[in-house]
């Protein structure tokens, strides 16, 4: 992308499966080795799924990966914010995108974010989560 | 046993972080990016001076925060902890090769519909003492079922 954002540009969805490899792959190189993401009988004591769950930060790095791609130059990006609501589960798919929503006085644009399980579980919640770029 | 609000406000000892580029391309592999400078497979990939996917500053911020607050007797932290939301803002981007001085600060602690919150700050600046992004991570630990 090189011409200027305007209001209600999209991010182009992208989808991708979170399998347990995918999950113990971004903890290590991460470095979240918290067992909520790999360990069933941990995560059944406590995680909301009963379950292994995702790690947010890995949808938050698709949202990351994403932006680097279309905006062309990830040093744009000034702040990226993200509420972790619905947990994903292992071997969910989840989709992620966004839409410029704002555009503001100092060359900046403001992007709603999100990630949604194919139920429309909002594990990122677009109302509450945003990145502001560089126009 | 709840964490201790006392350390609301302590700050951790600096770590220093190097950006490197092997680290920044498995990242960039294992969330998806297809930019061609970020590719494993690239033979001019991700070369010194190229900002980084803006959440890899989880992997600057993320583990080593992280080790501070659970090997923290005063906190009482435990291991039955989600990830509630996480900020990241830029006062300049964060480039391959660049080296950070990182400092982990517990700014907030507060309980909610049974969880406590914690919130953890991670400045993180150029040696010379210039912002270049902070983390703030908000965590929820889940009590022991009683």
């Amino acid at each position: 992308m090189s011409a200027e954002l305007q209001l209600g540009d999209r991010l182009p969805e992208r989808s991708v499966s979170l399998d347990q490899a995918a999950l113990i792959r971004y903890a290590g190189v991460s470095g979240d080795v918290n067992p909520l993401h790999w360990d069933q009988q941990f995560a059944e004591s406590f995680s909301p799924t009963g379950g292994v769950i995702a790690h947010g930060m890995l949808s938050m790095g698709l949202l990351s990966a994403l932006l680097t791609d279309w905006l062309g130059d990830a040093g744009r990006v000034r702040s990226m914010s993200c509420q972790f609501r619905a947990a994903c589960p292992v071997g969910a798919s989840v989709t992620v995108g966004g839409e410029v929503t704002a555009i503001g006085d100092d060359d900046t644009a403001t992007l709603a974010i999100w990630a949604r399980l194919d139920d429309g579980s909002k594990v990122i919640d677009q109302r509450t989560s945003r990145a502001v770029v560089t126009r | 046993m709840p964490l201790n609000q006392d350390r609301v406000g302590h700050r951790y000892a600096a770590y220093r972080f190097e950006v490197g580029r092997e680290h920044v391309r498995s990242y960039a592999a294992v969330t998806g990016v297809t930019d061609e400078r970020y590719r494993n497979d690239a033979p001019d990939s991700v070369g010194d001076g190229l900002a980084v996917p803006p959440a890899f500053v989880a992997c600057i911020a993320g583990a080593q925060a992280w080790s501070r607050i659970m090997s923290d007797p005063q906190l009482g932290a435990h291991d039955r902890v989600m990830h509630g939301g996480q900020e990241f803002t830029f006062q300049s981007p964060v480039r391959v090769g660049d080296v950070l001085i990182c400092t982990p600060t517990i700014t907030d602690l507060r309980s909610l519909r049974g969880l406590e919150l914690l919130t953890i700050e991670v400045e993180c600046n150029r040696p010379d003492g210039a912002a270049v992004v902070t983390s703030r991570s908000r965590l929820a630990f889940v009590p022991e079922a009683s």
